[in-house]
C-alpha cells in the first residue's frame, strides 16, 4: 500500500505509522510491521541499537522516503522541520543566512524572513555578535544551536530530531537538552526524537519507544512520569535511575 | 601573506637558483656546446638584447592564453551545468568531452584555421579546448557531489529545481571550479604556444609560440631557451594568480583551502 501523507482531522494521533514495512534494496527489510503513533504536542524518544530504523521512521514522518507497505498519516498539514545529527550548515553561508534558508525555500516575504531569522537565532541563545560568522569559525555546540534555529525558523508543528547533540560533550549535551525542553515547552510542536542516549532520552520524553534491529520493530513503550518543566536535579532522583536501568535493561534484551 | 611567501614563494625560488648555479658550473665544467646547452649567462646574454621582442611575445601568448583560459572556465561551466541536470546527459555527453581530452590538437588545428583563419581568434579557440577538460570534470563534480542530507533539506522544504540549483549545486560546485580552473590555467599557456605554432600571427607580430618555432630549427638555442623559460614564467604566474583567486575566494568559508 502506498504512503499517504493526508488529512486526518479526526484521529488524535499527530503522527500515525500503521503496519509499515521499509525494505532496503527489494528484499531486506528494515522496518517491519510498525504501528506506533504520537499525539500532537507530545514529546516522544525512539531508541534502539544501530540498524534498527529509527532515522528511517523519521524520514517517513519527513515524507523523505515511502513506506513498502502499510501508511503513514500526518494529522492536517503541518509544517515539519528536521533536525540532522551533524549540523550540515551550508559553508556559504553565514549564521543568519543559513537559518534563513528554510524560508527563502518557501518563499517567504524577505521583511517576514528577517524577523523570523531574528528570533529563532534569539530563541537558541546564539549572541548577536555571531550572526555574521561562517559555519567554519564555530564550535561544534555554535553549530548545532544554529542547526536547531534553522530548523525552528519555521515554526514547525512536528519537528524531528535525529541523534542532534550525539557528537557533543556530556555537559553540553545537558545544556541543550534543557534548552531544548525549554523551547518545546513555549513552542509547544510534536518531537520526535531519536538517540542512542537512554538517560536523556529518559529525561526529554513523556514517552520513549524502544526498537529491536534486524527487522526493526517497535519492541516496547515506555511511558515517563515526571512533570515539566524539568530541572537538572531530575537526572539525579532515583526514580529516573531506576526507569533508565530498565529500559537499558529492556535495550540489551533487545539486542540478543 | 607573509606565509605564502615563506611557504610558496622562497623554497621553490632558491631551488632555481640553486638549479641555475648546476646549470652554469655543469656547463662550464664539462665544456657543453652551445647549441646542444647554453649556460643561464648565454640564456641571458640572449634574452637581454631582445628582451622587449620576448615581453612582447610573452605578452601576446599571455593575453591569448588569458582569454582562452576565461573562456575555458566560462563554457566548461556552463556545460558542467548542463551535465549536471540529469544521469542521462552526463553519460550520452561525457564520452564527447573525453575527446576535447585525447584529441591530438594538431589534427583540428587545420579545422580551426579553416573555420576562423589565423590569428588571435584561433589561438584563443585552441587554448580553450586544451584547457576545457579540467573544468568541464571538477565543476561537474561539484555540481553533483552534494550531501545527501543537505538535499534533504530542500526536498522538505519543498524547494524548486533553480533553488537546488543555485543555492546548493553552484555554491558546492566553487571549490571544483577552482581545482579546475588551477588545472587550466597551466593548460591554457601550453594550448596558446601550441596554437601559436599551428595558427599564429605572423612574423610582425608573434608570441611564445613563434620564437620557439623559429628558434628550434635555426641551433639558437639560447634564444629557445629565453623562451622556454618566459611561457613557464607565464604559466606559474597564471597558475598562482588562479590559486590566490581562488583561496581569496574559498578561505571565508573553508579552513586553509587549497593548502
Amino acid at each position: 500500500m502506498a504512503s499517504e501523507h493526508e488529512l486526518a482531522t479526526v484521529l488524535p494521533e499527530h503522527v500515525a505509522l500503521e503496519s509499515v514495512d521499509v525494505n532496503f534494496g527489494s528484499v531486506t527489510p528494515v522496518l517491519s510491521a510498525i504501528d506506533f503513533a504520537v499525539q500532537a504536542g507530545r514529546f516522544v524518544s525512539l531508541v534502539g541499537p544501530s540498524g534498527c530504523g529509527k532515522t528511517t521512521i523519521l524520514r517517513l514522518v519527513a515524507g523523505l522516503l515511502e513506506p513498502a507497505a502499510g501508511r503513514v498519516r500526518i494529522a492536517g498539514s503541518p509544517r515539519i522541520a528536521y533536525v540532522f545529527q551533524e549540523p550540515n550548515l551550508l559553508p556559504w553561508r553565514n549564521v543568519a543566512h543559513n537559518v534563513r534558508l528554510p524560508l527563502e525555500l518557501l518563499k517567504v516575504r524577505r521583511p517576514e524572513q528577517e524577523q523570523l531569522t531574528r528570533e529563532s537565532l534569539e530563541l537558541v541563545g546564539l549572541q548577536r555578535s555571531d550572526w555574521e560568522k561562517y559555519p567554519r569559525m564555530l564550535s561544534g555546540g555554535m553549530k548545532m544551536r544554529v542547526s536547531l534555529a534553522r530548523a525552528l525558523v519555521t515554526h514547525p508543528d512536528i519537528l524531528l530530531l535525529d541523534e542532534p547533540f550525539a557528537a557533543l560533550d556530556d555537559m553540553l549535551r545537558q545544556q541543550l537538552n534543557e534548552e531544548l525542553l525549554r523551547i518545546w515547552g513555549e513552542q509547544g510542536w510534536t518531537a520526535l526524537f531519536v538517540t542512542h542516549n537512554v538517560s536523556e532520552a529518559v529525561f526529554l520524553s513523556e514517552q520513549v519507544v524502544v526498537m529491536r534491529a534486524h527487522p526493526g520493530r517497535i519492541e516496547e513503550v515506555f511511558e515517563i512520569p515526571f512533570a515539566y518543566p524539568r530541572t537538572p536535579e531530575l537526572r539525579g532522583e532515583p526514580q529516573f535511575a531506576r526507569l533508565a536501568a530498565g529500559i537499558s535493561q529492556r535495550l540489551r534484551e533487545s539486542a540478543r | 601573506m607573509k606565509q605564502i611567501l615563506r611557504q610558496g614563494v622562497v623554497p621553490p625560488l632558491l631551488l632555481f637558483l640553486l638549479v641555475l648555479l648546476s646549470w652554469q658550473v655543469s656547463v662550464t665544467v664539462f665544456d657543453v656546446p652551445p647549441y646542444l646547452l647554453p649556460s643561464p649567462k648565454a640564456v641571458l646574454a640572449a634574452a637581454t638584447p631582445r628582451s622587449s621582442e620576448l615581453f612582447l611575445a610573452t605578452a601576446v601568448t599571455g593575453a591569448g592564453a588569458l582569454s582562452g583560459f576565461l573562456l575555458s572556465v566560462l563554457v566548461g561551466s556552463l556545460i558542467a551545468l548542463v551535465f549536471s541536470q540529469s544521469r542521462v546527459i552526463r553519460s550520452s555527453c561525457y564520452p564527447y568531452a573525453i575527446f576535447l581530452q585525447t584529441v591530438p590538437i594538431v589534427a583540428i588545428a587545420p579545422l580551426i584555421v579553416t573555420w576562423l583563419g589565423t590569428g588571435f581568434r584561433s589561438v584563443v579557440v585552441i587554448a580553450c579546448i586544451i584547457s576545457l577538460f579540467p573544468v568541464i570534470t571538477n565543476v561537474t563534480t561539484g555540481l553533483i557531489t552534494i550531501d545527501p542530507l543537505l538535499k534533504d533539506l530542500f526536498q522538505l522544504h519543498r524547494a524548486t529545481r533553480a533553488h537546488v540549483v543555485i543555492k546548493l549545486q553552484i555554491p558546492n560546485a566553487i571549490p571544483y571550479l577552482v581545482t579546475g580552473a588551477r588545472i587550466a590555467s597551466g593548460l591554457a599557456v601550453v594550448g596558446a604556444i601550441v596554437g601559436e605554432f599551428f595558427v599564429g600571427y605572423g612574423a610582425a607580430q608573434h608570441g611564445l609560440g613563434y620564437i620557439i618555432l623559429y628558434a628550434g630549427p635555426q641551433l639558437k638555442t639560447d634564444q629557445l631557451f629565453a623562451a622556454t623559460i618566459a611561457s613557464a614564467f607565464l604559466g606559474v604566474v597564471m597558475f598562482a594568480a588562479t590559486t590566490l583567486l581562488g583561496r581569496a575566494v574559498l578561505a571565508r568559508w573553508y579552513e586553509a583551502p587549497l593548502n
